[in-house]
């Protein structure tokens, strides 16, 4: 009994500080529908929602790049729940480690309760879900470490399962997780100097990765009862391809508040820290703590060096400047009074919730008690009523004799599945299929399905980050506008119809569509010539080719012969390059139409011409006008020109 | 308890209440400034440990390191090359705008592992001098 009352009155506080934040998020978020905008993100959200709701697999049936927590956590009432427990565990974590490195209660408590607020008004659950689990993760690793810089097998395969299962949760926090075990470990061996031999350490990995398998059977079990294990496996090798499309600088982003935060705190924490190391003074616990923090952020910092993670990442450069200050507060609690110390903590916190321009979340529209399929049935009229066009086009296509009523939407748009209750494809945007192979599997969809008509949102040219959709989605907008045909506009939508070898720039659609029209007319291949120039150069060598030294000579030839555009590749060579420059070609084809097309300055540039929407189809080159005067012209044919973009 | 200290402090608390007022009746945000404001007591601790004056100076040097690669910034890019659009015919932002791919990873590490750099390169320098040899301080890293 006594045992008990001493273990209650130690954890009182951290229960207190689970139920309390427990309640707080289930109150507020748990069995409640949250209401999404028509942004491309919130869209995909719903989307995905939606496919969880009918009973489509992940992986499988449905590309989601994230884990199945993420996955059920609208449409099921068990994963809602523990989806929802999750922040109050994690904050207990957290306080337990601020008790642990700091054996002052009331530092504690004001790192504990300030962390709670930043979370709350920058961060947002969903975030904290995510990433605050790897974080709690390092800080129990560090907290682990300290005591033992040499784990026991049972440990490994604790530390091993707890990775499984986070991976079996939340896939991309799952994979991190083993970095951090796998760097922090090595780095902590390391710095500990006692164990010179390390081969030791390969035998632990070993055991970490056995009870990482084991934590993960959970997952197999579900996989397989779902046939989709296999997929999930070509999931991954898919995954791998998102770095190469979704790469953006760097730099633009450097510069805001919260990199400016995360990254300032990080070399902090590493100069301090590796002084430490020269100065040969021992690590305590708040080092420790103050390195994993460190590893994380470095780890997730190379995922925000591709695609800026910025405001998600504040949180983890909060706890790191916790953890400074609480090894200054140890530093100084001899010297001076601890309300002193206390006053200053919760000062420069204001200050920094003030003034430092930190992204503030914006407020989640949610409606209690609606759940699940309600939910998107809520959405569905919703958005209906945002924006009637949805609704315009949906009554435009009911109306259609034809009794296939099955659709495809292109650039995104996945709501119009929602509305016509379809199973949607396995990609639902061309963002997520960047890769040609993933447009192949798309065109697969329209073929198998026999899919009438695709929705074209004429609004939206370039769906992520400025690259023009006739670029990123080339072989399905080659597909689609050489199979469909203009039937409709609908406002900013047209409606293309089935129709095999169809032309898409008709005269109706040029009356119909001017100005979409003629976005595919002016296409600005920008970098894509010169890097083709650069290296792929080598595989037109020694290739037979048309030769010409100037577009007046070329066009001669054009003028005599019927030069068709079926896999012909142009290289054309520059004399002067001027940088930042543009340089643009004109093409014209039997009937007159006009392409233009643009690229930036390069000593030798490749064009494939059957990658330009006017020669979709095959078409005989009647013209060709250069801006710059090339000093060469080459027109090839190669029998295999499939590397060439 | 150091009074002088517990002073020091207590001064710093005045300007960071000043500050709050000027921020709450200005509406002014400047992250630069007022994440370096809270982070001037944590520098002060890391740089008052004996032996770390010494690596001051090579952090100092760091800084203008860095400022000049941030003005030479365009340069130092042009070094990498452009992205290739591979089999999988990938064109994402990278390709499409000419972007080297590993240019902000690259930078990235020398950005973060320049200090442990300098800390090693400091501790061998001082090590090698007769300063070093012969000073307590050398006994001490």
């Amino acid at each position: 009994m006594e045992k008990t009352v001493l273990f209650a009155k130690k954890y009182s506080l951290v229960f207190a500080v689970f139920s309390s934040t427990s309640i707080y998020y289930l109150a507020r978020y748990a069995l409640s529908c949250r209401i999404y905008s028509l942004q491309f993100d919130n869209q995909a959200l719903l989307l995905w929602d939606y496919v969880a709701s009918i009973g489509l697999t992940p992986y499988k049936d449905t590309f989601f790049p994230y884990g199945i927590l993420y996955y059920f956590k609208n449409s099921d009432i068990v994963f809602n729940i523990i989806y929802y427990l999750i922040p109050g565990l994690l904050f207990s974590i957290f306080f337990v480690v601020f008790n642990i490195a700091t054996k002052n209660r009331a530092i504690s408590l004001v790192a504990i309760l300030t962390f709670l607020i930043f979370v709350e008004l920058f961060t947002g659950h969903e975030v904290f879900v995510r990433y605050g689990t790897l974080a709690a993760y390092a800080a129990i690793l560090g907290c682990i470490l300290y005591v033992s810089t040499t784990l026991s097998i049972r440990r490994l395969l604790i530390l091993g399962i707890i990775s499984g299962i986070i991976f079996s949760l939340l896939i991309d926090i799952g994979v991190y997780s083993i970095f951090v075990f796998s760097i922090f470990y090595f780095l902590t061996t390391v710095l500990h100097k006692k164990n010179k031999k390390y081969t030791f350490l390969l035998r632990d990995l070993l055991l970490f990765f056995g009870g990482f398998l084991t934590g993960i059977i959970p997952l197999l079990i579900y996989l397989v009862s779902e046939k989709a294990l296999w997929d999930f496996v070509s999931f991954f090798r898919t995954l791998s391809y998102i770095p190469s499309f979704a790469k953006t600088p760097f730099p633009p982003y450097s510069t805001t508040p919260d990199n400016v935060f995360v990254l300032g705190l990080l070399l902090l924490a590493i100069i301090h820290l590796s002084l430490n190391v020269f100065l040969s003074k021992k690590f305590t616990i708040i080092n420790y703590l103050q390195l994993a923090m460190v590893v994380v952020i470095v780890l997730l910092e190379q995922k925000s060096i591709f695609r800026s993670l910025s405001w998600q990442l504040t949180f983890t450069g909060f706890l790191l400047f916790l953890f400074l200050f609480i090894e200054l507060q140890q530093y100084l609690q001899k010297r001076v009074y601890q309300p002193i110390l206390l006053s200053f903590l919760l000062l420069s916190i204001i200050v920094l919730f003030f003034g430092s321009g930190f992204i503030q979340l914006p407020e989640e529209k949610r409606v209690r008690g609606v759940f699940g399929e309600s939910c998107i049935e809520l959405n569905r009229k919703n958005l209906l009523e945002v924006n009637r066009h949805y609704g315009m086009v949906k009554s435009y296509l009911e109306s259609m004799p034809n009794s296939n009523k099955k659709i495809f939407t292109f650039p995104s748009d996945p709501l119009f599945y929602i509305l016509f209750n379809q199973i949607p494809p396995y990609y639902t945007n061309i963002y997520d299929a960047s890769l040609e192979e993933a447009q192949d599997l798309l065109i697969k969809h329209l073929r198998q399905n026999s899919i009438n008509f695709v929705i074209l949102n004429t609004a939206v040219q370039a769906t992520q980050d400025g690259v023009p959709d006739y670029i990123r989605g080339k072989k399905l907008l080659q597909h689609l506008l050489t199979h469909y045909t203009l039937e409709k506009k609908i406002a900013n939508f047209i409606i293309l119809k089935r129709l095999s070898n169809s032309d898409f720039f008709t005269k109706f659609t040029m009356d119909t569509i001017p100005a979409y029209a003629q976005s595919l007319l002016d296409i600005d291949l920008s970098n894509i010539p010169k890097s083709e120039g650069i290296y792929k150069a080598e595989t037109l060598e020694g290739k037979k080719a048309l030769q010409f030294s100037s577009a007046e000579e070329l066009n001669k030839y054009l003028g005599k012969n019927k030069v068709s555009s079926k896999g012909m590749v142009l290289r054309l060579k520059f004399d002067i390059k001027e940088e930042n420059r543009k340089n643009s070609l004109s093409l014209l084809d039997q009937n007159n139409t006009k392409t233009k097309i643009s690229f930036n300055s390069c000593d030798d540039c490749i064009i494939s011409i059957s990658n330009i929407p006017l020669f979709y189809n095959e078409k005989v080159i009647s013209k060709i006008e250069s801006s710059n005067s090339p000093s060469e012209i080459m027109i090839y044919f190669p029998d295999d020109f499939s590397t060439i973009w | 308890m150091d009074k002088s200290i517990q002073k020091v402090l207590l001064l710093y608390q005045l300007f960071l209440l000043l500050v709050l007022l000027f921020l709450f009746f200005f509406n002014i945000q400047s992250a630069q400034l007022f994440i370096f404001l809270i982070l001037v007591p944590i520098l002060i601790y890391i740089f008052s440990e004996k032996g770390s004056k010494y690596f001051l100076m090579g952090f100092a040097g760091l800084l203008v390191t860095w400022l000049i690669i941030l003005l030479y910034f365009r340069l130092f890019r042009n070094f990498f090359p452009i992205p290739r659009i591979g089999e999988e015919k990938i064109v994402g932002f990278a390709h499409y705008y000419g972007y080297p791919f590993y240019f902000d990873t690259v930078m990235f590490f020398i950005f973060i592992l320049s200090p442990l750099i300098l800390v090693v390169f400091t501790k061998f320098f001082i090590g090698r001098t007769e300063y070093g040899k012969n000073s307590a301080v050398r006994k001490k890293i």
